[in-house]
């Protein structure tokens, strides 16, 4: 539990630690930099508010990472509202295009493999983030995603197939 | 965390791709880390939400402390009606208590003077009817007969007023009946007095003084008189005539059934029938009245 007179200093070593795991990670989602660092300003303001709740329960960083994807998927789920063009789904079905594979296979390979998780649907993303980006076991993903633990496994696998399905030969 | 990355059939959380570190490479490449900047920035926002939430906690506390108020406030408004109402409800009360109090004061105030009228009457019956008996013409110049005679006047006085008002309260006089009350009868003031006239059985008149009419009004101070409902039969034994200044004129007609007939002009009801107590022996004293 953190001191209420430690909450500034606190929270700045907190993003100092944190800060690239929530910016990256929402940039996953958002896929823009400076969306991600709204996101990163809005998680942060929010982790400053509700630390004196954080009971230990898990980690500070697995506490934190939740509250990121959270705020990602309220903005996603915002931006769907407001008509604007909805990310994910829409990247999933051009990945398989040639014109989409011919792009990639132009990039580095680090970053072909970044945008195949970026265009991940994102309950498959989720977990694979959670998992291998945030090294969270399937037990703390599936709790922090709130869902059953072999539902979590299973999205992984999932999620695994998929990629080596879009990244194919080129990793 | 270590990665379970042995065996055939590899647990699903191994990351056989190794996805972690192609995402950091690409964020590392596109030099893509938290800035300075953003790091200041967001402790700035965050400065300035700890001060917008120090605000509305003040606010907050504010309206806290302001809202007991403005039900303390609805509840003194609250409990001020109520205490108006009540206050209006028992003053109404009250005043239907007083008004009942005030008529039960006013028949009190009657049947009082009714009493102060018959008490002195008892009084004066025995000091009159001793000079009466005794030596009547010393008592006519005596001056205490003549104060006598004063206080006898004004007692008449009230109990004209009184006779004067029954019978325009139609609704007093019957009260005043069945409260068996004591009365005297009408009388006109000495110095209104012109004349004193004594009618007989016969109808011939005999004038008398008016010092006459005093007497009279004085022995029947001494009496119990009450109105009541029974006419009197037969002819009258005495009837006297008193004749005001205004040429308004009072009758007493004495019947010897103890009834006392008395007509006043100056009331609007004509006739007013009493009956008397020891009215045989008011004819007895009525008779000497006579004989002086």
């Amino acid at each position: 539990m953190y001191q209420e007179n430690q909450e500034v200093y606190d929270i700045e070593a907190l993003m100092r630690k944190y800060g690239n795991d929530v910016l990256r990670t929402a940039y996953m989602y958002v896929k823009d930099s400076h969306l991600a660092e709204d996101i990163f300003q809005e998680v942060f303001i929010k982790v400053n508010q509700k630390l004196h709740t954080f009971q230990g329960e898990s980690s500070i960083k697995t506490w934190i990472i939740r509250i990121t994807i959270n705020a990602c998927k309220d903005y996603i789920k915002s931006a769907w509202n407001q008509k604007v063009t909805q990310l994910t789904e829409v990247h999933e079905n051009t990945l398989a295009g040639e014109d989409d594979y011919r792009a990639v296979e132009q990039a580095d390979e680090s970053r072909m493999v970044r945008d195949a998780v970026i265009n991940l649907p994102q309950k498959y993303k989720d977990v694979l983030l959670c998992v291998y980006y945030q090294d969270m076991t399937v037990t703390e993903a599936a709790k922090l995603l709130g869902i059953a633990e072999g539902t979590a496994k299973s999205r992984l696998s999932r999620a695994k197939e998929k990629l080596r399905l879009s990244l194919e030969g080129r990793i | 965390m270590e990665k379970k990355i042995t065996g055939k059939n590899p647990s699903p959380d191994r990351d056989d791709m190794e996805l972690k570190r192609h995402l950091e490479a690409a964020f590392e490449t596109d030099n893509f880390v938290v800035s300075e900047d953003l790091i200041q920035r967001t402790l700035s926002r965050i400065r300035e939400a700890g001060t917008f939430d120090t605000d509305n906690a003040a606010e907050d506390a504010q309206k806290k402390k302001r809202f007991p108020v403005k039900r303390f406030a609805g509840a003194a408004a609250a409990v001020f009606i109520l205490a108006t109402a009540v206050w209006a409800y028992q003053n109404n009360m009250t005043g239907e208590k007083m008004d009942s109090g005030s008529l039960t004061a006013q028949d009190k105030s009657y049947t009082m003077q009714a009493i102060e009228s018959a008490e002195p009457s008892q009084t004066a019956d025995a000091g009159t009817g001793d000079n009466g008996s005794a030596s009547p013409k010393a008592a006519e110049g005596t001056a205490g007969n003549a104060d006598q005679t004063t206080g006898a006047d004004e007692r008449k006085d009230i109990s004209f007023s009184m006779a004067k008002e029954a019978p325009g309260t139609g609704t007093d006089l019957p009260s005043l009946k069945g409260a068996d009350s004591s009365i005297t009868v009408s009388a006109i003031e000495k110095d209104d007095i012109q004349s004193f006239i004594l009618l007989n059985q016969e109808g011939s008149q005999q004038q008398m003084s008016v010092d006459s009419a005093v007497k009279l009004y004085d022995l029947l101070g001494n009496y119990t008189i009450q109105a009541a409902d029974t006419k009197p039969s037969g002819k009258y034994v005495y009837c006297f005539v008193v004749t005001s200044k205004e040429e308004k004129k009072v009758t007493y007609q004495f019947y010897k059934n103890s009834i006392l007939d008395v007509t006043d002009e100056r009331a609007e009801d004509d006739t007013v029938t009493y009956t008397v107590t020891r009215g045989e022996d008011l004819l007895s004293k009525l008779e000497n009245l006579i004989k002086e």
